[in-house]
């Protein structure tokens, strides 16, 4: 299972930059960059502030393919 | 049992591969250098010019360039949006920073070639050259550090700082510490290789030409010294 995110649909939405994004997320353009080419996976902290400034929850930034909706929603319900 | 010994070979493959050559080229070298009467490269006197002038075209060429370099730096930084450093700045810089590292590098070998040389009986003057080359450098990575700081303002750095790489290192976001540590594990891997590979040569050309005995030692302190300081340091790291 990898790591996928919606880092790049989500930065058009509000027509940021990486740069821009980085910014107001206190990471650099190049992790911005390294994120949504899926090279590099962020620390929760920076996955947390990152959802904060595209105002959604960090799953509908960050998951993990070959899992689906339902599969999680029956993880969350053991929980 | 067949199909053990046929597992072993096939795990084992491309090792009993390369050692068959290996031998296979070693024994051809061996009776070839038998034959071929052993050459003596002087280190000594012509050599010595060889490197001198060698250098000196290296340095010139690099400095060239660096100042080249610094002008476009100088000419573009002021106007762009920091938000957005255009890619070609930023790589000039970076290249900038670390071509005058290399210069550096190369002025400190120089002038310990001109020193091992001149220090009994040689012009000890030459070493001025070497050592202009090196002040240059400095200079120049000090102009492009000052650039790089005006871009790069939450990563200032001081080259002249106590622990300056650390403090540099600190200042560097999550990814940007990944990418350190993704490029020095990278490193210290292909130096395994280029240890093995400079040994080898060390070994195949001492067969025709009187190498220093120093060549191969100096190689092999190197090497054991990088491992010894990985696995120290990667020690502090395993306690609970």
């Amino acid at each position: 299972m990898e790591l996928r995110n919606r880092v790049k649909e989500l930065r058009a939405r509000y027509n940021l930059s990486q740069g821009e994004l980085g910014k107001l997320a206190d990471a650099s353009r190049q992790t911005i960059s390294l994120i949504e080419r899926g090279d590099y996976s962020p620390s929760v902290l920076l996955a947390l502030k990152i959802s904060k400034v595209l105002k959604v929850s960090v799953e509908e930034i960050f998951y993990l393919e070959g899992v689906n909706e339902n599969e999680n929603e029956d993880d969350n319900k053991k929980i | 049992m067949k199909m053990k010994m046929k597992m072993i070979i096939k795990k084992y493959r491309n090792f009993i591969i390369v050692m068959i050559i290996s031998m296979i080229v070693g024994g051809i070298l061996g009776g070839v250098s038998d034959k071929i009467s052993k050459m003596d490269l002087s280190f000594g006197a012509n050599m010595s010019e060889f490197l001198f002038k060698a250098l000196f075209a290296m340095s010139l060429i690099i400095t060239i360039y660096l100042i080249v370099t610094i002008i476009y730096i100088k000419s573009n930084y002021m106007k762009v949006d920091l938000d957005n450093i255009p890619k070609v700045l930023n790589r000039k810089v970076s290249n900038a920073i670390l071509l005058c590292t290399i210069q550096a590098i190369i002025g400190l070998t120089w002038d310990a070639i001109v020193i091992n040389k001149s220090f009994d009986d040689g012009p000890l003057y030459l070493i001025l050259v070497p050592t202009i080359f090196i002040i240059i450098a400095a200079s120049l990575l000090t102009t492009a550090m000052r650039y790089f700081n005006y871009l790069y303002p939450n990563r200032k750095m001081n080259l002249f700082e106590n622990g300056a790489e650390k403090k540099y290192f600190d200042k560097l976001d999550d990814g940007e510490k990944w990418v350190t540590y993704t490029c020095s594990y990278t490193t210290f891997n292909k130096m395994q290789m280029v240890y093995t590979v400079g040994l080898v040569i060390s070994i195949l050309l001492s067969m025709f030409i009187n190498i220093s005995i120093e060549v191969p030692i100096l190689i092999g302190v190197i090497w054991i010294i990088q491992n010894l300081i990985f696995s120290f340091e990667s020690r502090k790291y395993e306690e609970e």
